[in-house]
């Protein structure tokens, strides 16, 4: 007999990200690549937590 | 009672000849960096790897080491372009000298965009680091504490002060330093209170840009990651390759009137690999 998934076992569904946000963890990719020396400095001192303003 | 009178009835004239343009930003790449307007499309330095000579008791005898040579590129990579039509009837009707104006705008556009990007690639080659004392540029106490620090960095090398000091901020950060200039010294303060800000403090010349000039965006090829930080050090010491200088073309387009007119410049910068010390990235605290 199947058996049946409660609601509240249902797997949870996240949201999806915001285009902004999409764009950042992409640019931040790029840049591991460009320049992984410094991409490793500024996520030490946590500079890449947050989305700069000048970031569009 | 106040007559109703019609627009043109009523007297008017042009302020000037010319469009009014908006604001310009200061551009500062050419004064740091040494500019190269060759027709190349890469400039190729390598280097050698410094080696450490033996020193030793008198005794006329050495073993032999290989040295090594490692190539450094400067690829001119980015393009910077804009381009806009005019049309005939425009031309014809317009009070100002469309064509003009419009090429003079167009040119300061992609001077700008090319200054910005020359200014984050360098910034991002450089592997010099400075973090300020909290508050940065803005806190006046900071600035001869951050200046000491940043000359410190280059200080004892062959290519370091003598060779001239720049540091470039960013307009906001003018409140600290103007008010750091006026209380420094006697003379140095009478020349800042009478003459306003300063251009040059402890020996660096320093460049004001506006804010949101260093930024973390992606400037063509280039993914910068440069917001919240300021650029210092010695002159020269970065180069900046940009073939031909700013171009534009103004060309009759099949379908139209006029004419059609586009801008560029392509360019490329660099820091030099062994050199890449003496440009510090400051981050603001």
């Amino acid at each position: 007999m199947a058996k049946t998934v409660e609601k509240s076992e249902q797997p949870e569904v996240k949201e999806s990200k915001g285009a902004r946000e999409a764009r950042w963890e992409k640019f931040l990719e790029v840049y591991k690549v460009q320049n992984p020396v410094r991409y490793a400095r500024l996520e030490a001192a946590g500079e890449l937590k947050k989305i700069p303003e000048t970031f569009n | 009672m106040a007559n109703t009178l019609s627009t043109h009835t009523l007297r008017q004239k042009y302020f000037q000849s010319n469009l009014e343009v908006a604001l310009r930003n200061a551009l500062v790449a050419e004064k740091i960096c040494r500019v190269d307007r060759s027709d190349q499309k890469t400039l190729e330095n390598p280097y050698i790897t410094q080696q450490t000579a033996a020193i030793q008791a008198v005794a006329g005898t050495y073993s032999v080491s290989a040295m090594t040579t490692t190539d450094d590129t400067l690829t001119v990579s980015e393009e910077i372009i804009f381009g806009t039509h005019v049309f005939k009837f425009e031309e014809l009707t317009s009070n100002f000298n469309l064509m003009a104006d419009f090429m003079d705008d167009l040119t300061y556009s992609v001077a700008f965009k090319t200054d910005q990007y020359v200014l984050n690639k360098i910034l991002d080659d450089a592997t010099g680091t400075y973090t300020t004392p909290a508050g940065g540029f803005t806190t006046a106490a900071n600035v001869s504490v951050i200046c000491a620090n940043l000359i410190a960095k280059v200080a004892g090398y062959q290519s370091g002060i003598a060779n001239g000091l720049f540091l470039v901020i960013e307009n906001t950060d003018v409140v600290g330093f103007a008010q750091a200039q006026v209380a420094s010294g006697f003379s140095y303060a009478d020349a800042a209170l009478n003459n306003g800000f300063m251009s040059n403090y402890m020996g660096i010349d320093i460049y004001v840009v506006r804010s949101s000039t260093f930024v973390t965006a992606t400037l063509g090829t280039l993914s910068a990651a440069n917001s919240g930080h300021r650029l210092f050090g010695v002159k020269n010491v970065a180069t900046f390759a940009s073939p031909r200088g700013i171009q534009y073309e103004e060309k009759g387009v099949s379908g139209k009137t006029g004419k059609e007119i586009v801008v560029s410049a392509i360019c490329g910068a660099k820091c030099w690999a062994p050199k890449a010390s003496l440009l510090v990235d400051i981050t603001l605290a």
